[in-house]
């Protein structure tokens, strides 16, 4: 083994195969081993599939559904609607689970958290044996880990570990010779490496970086002039130099509420509409101040309970497909979930959106899920709108949507119940004598 | 002026006292809060103060792994464990984490389906037993080979009347 500093740190990224689809099995038996895929809002395109699915067709990804449809019926296989629900649930309990493991961890996305190893005296591949099994036991969700010198290498690990099958879903890049990592990175495209996207990979490519050993062995000032300084910090990962931190979540729920009592008594939905639009604009606007991303969303609407009607205050709380803290996307949701409660006959005296879930801003997180897919886009239009009402705070600059009567509506006629958030739809035994 | 009058005589509903919380903490009014004024003294603290508890809550009580504990419910004509007080329609409080040892009521899934049966695994026999002795069901034994899940272990499990 080359001489290395004594203080290198370690890191390891724990990631859910399948996660969506993974969700579903668990739930419904009948689903396990069968080729299963989940479609995106609207049930648009197949945004996740089981392993089975994926061993049928490897192209389903982000392909329109009803291309597929005929096909996929062929093939036996069962689509489903996302139940953001269940997801973020199952989310959730993933990462209670691995906080048995190492007090550090980065929820990095709904289906895969960085862990701090360093200074964990363990043989890690043993260790991440365990981690998986424990996972695997405790919630039922299959998982592989990697683990290397830096985050950038721990997901590079992560994604041999669920590519190679002879890994068993744990790799350790840490404990290698540096010959063997070499081997490794020697038949890996520069594609598979954290934040290298495909125009990036183009141009790698052109330059002769055609596997990951060669992007690791780059003159790191060369790349930076090339490309730029994030690059160049992933060439110094890629080599064990770490350059990128834990950063730190709280396990324990955060939220952010806005709401307000309105002026007089309201009874018209696409009033309604438009108070929970500026609401959730006005909380999206607080997460991004705080570099957070909501992962769900309750919106809630009451009467006044001085009147003389009966109190009614419906709420309603549901999942996001990933976190964002994009106001067109969460008002959008608040003003499908406003719809959904909304009730003619009564009059409404306050409205309010909650956001929960919240996690830090995810960095270099590319576009997995089909809404997210104009990502920096969106980010620098959210930073010019915060930066215009922070100029001119009585003139807001605001959704067009808030108020008006755009037809948005999720259909999820394919979801699944919600078996572990709703009391209805929790699993149920049958008598197997009376079949 | 008739907002005050209804005020005090009206009981309001808990969401607005609370301002509309969603999902608002227990509010778990303590025995005695603040001091009595006794006097020309600072006051008394309540005698009662010291013995101020928290709220009982069922989920400490019957959920002592919470990532690991889900929530399955008796099927309506699931009649298979009423001698062991399972009784259909019945919540029941799953343990993933838990090692099914022979004796235990477990969830288990077999052929695509969800059940709940009292485990017996004795010299390579595994057998699941339904506890009904009026229905007499009869107990299932693995084959060789053949593939059993347990989803869990049944902890406790919440009856309605």
């Amino acid at each position: 083994m080359q001489s290395i500093p004594t203080k290198q740190k370690i890191f390891a990224l724990a990631d859910v195969n399948s996660m969506y689809a993974s969700c579903e099995q668990i739930f419904n038996p009948k689903l396990r081993d069968k080729p299963v895929v989940v479609l995106s809002n609207n049930d648009g395109c197949v945004i996740a599939q089981s392993k089975e699915a994926k061993a049928l067709l490897e192209i389903y990804m982000c392909r329109p559904w009803f291309e597929l449809k005929e096909e996929a019926a062929k093939l036996g296989v069962i689509a489903l609607s996302s139940n953001y629900e269940l997801y973020a649930d199952m989310s959730n309990r993933f990462v209670q689970v691995l906080s048995q493991f190492t007090p550090r961890i980065e929820v990095y996305s709904i289906d895969e958290s960085f862990l701090e190893m360093t200074g964990i005296n363990k043989d890690l591949t043993v260790y991440g044996q365990e981690i998986k099994n424990t996972v695997k036991q405790w919630i039922g969700l299959p998982i592989c880990v990697g683990f290397g010198h830096s985050k950038t290498l721990a997901k590079l690990a992560n994604h041999i570990a669920k590519k190679q099958v002879n890994f068993n879903g744990v790799c350790d890049l840490s404990s290698m010779t540096e010959n063997e990592v070499d081997t490794l990175m020697e038949k890996l495209s520069v594609s598979k490496v954290w934040g290298v996207g495909r125009k990036m990979e183009e141009k790698l490519n052109r330059l002769g970086i055609n596997n990951v050993l060669r992007l690791k062995r780059a003159d790191p000032k060369r790349i930076r002039d090339e490309f730029n300084v994030v690059l160049e910090r992933t060439v110094k990962e890629l080599n064990g130099d770490s350059h990128l931190e834990i950063e730190e979540t709280f396990l324990e729920a955060k939220q952010i509420m806005s709401s307000r009592s309105f002026g007089k008594r309201i009874d018209a939905l696409n009033e309604l509409e438009e108070a929970v639009s500026y609401h959730a604009s006005n909380a999206c606007e607080r997460l991004r101040q705080q570099n957070l991303f909501a992962n769900a969303i309750t919106v809630f609407i009451q009467n006044s309970p001085f009147d003389k009607a009966p109190y009614h205050g419906p709420i309603y709380t549901f999942g996001l497909p990933s976190p964002t803290n994009n106001t067109m996307q969460i008002a959008k949701a608040a003003i499908w979930a406003v719809r959904k409660i909304f009730k003619a006959g009564i009059y409404f005296q306050k409205a309010g959106v909650m956001l929960s879930e919240l996690v830090p801003q995810a960095g270099q997180q590319m576009d997995i899920f089909g809404y997210n897919s104009d990502n920096e886009k969106s980010q620098l239009l959210m930073k010019t709108m915060d930066e215009i009402n922070k100029k001119f705070p009585n003139n807001r600059f605001k959704l067009a949507s808030e108020g008006t009567k755009k037809t948005w509506v999720m259909n999820r006629d394919l979801k699944s119940p919600n078996y572990t958030t709703d009391w209805k739809d929790l699993p149920t035994t049958i008598n197997h004598s009376r079949l | 002026m008739s907002e005050i009058r209804n005020l005090a005589t009206n009981s309001l509903p808990l969401a607005y006292l609370l301002g509309a919380a969603f999902n608002p903490p227990l509010l778990a009014l303590p025995l005695y809060m603040g001091k009595v004024s006794a006097g020309r003294t600072t006051g008394f603290a309540s005698p009662a103060q010291d013995y101020e508890q928290e709220r009982l809550d069922l989920n400490k009580r019957l959920v002592s792994n919470i990532p690991a504990t889900f929530f399955y419910t008796v099927g309506k004509s699931d009649d298979s464990m009423i001698d062991d007080g399972i009784l259909p329609g019945a919540l029941m409080i799953v343990n993933r984490a838990l090692t099914p040892k022979t004796g235990r009521t477990v969830v288990v899934v077999l052929n695509g389906e969800i059940l709940v049966k009292r485990l017996y695994s004795r010299a390579g026999v595994v057998e699941l037993r339904s506890m009904n002795k009026a229905m007499n069901y009869p107990n299932i034994r693995l084959n060789e080979g053949q593939e059993l899940i347990i989803e869990g272990v049944v902890t406790h499990a919440v009856n309605s009347y």
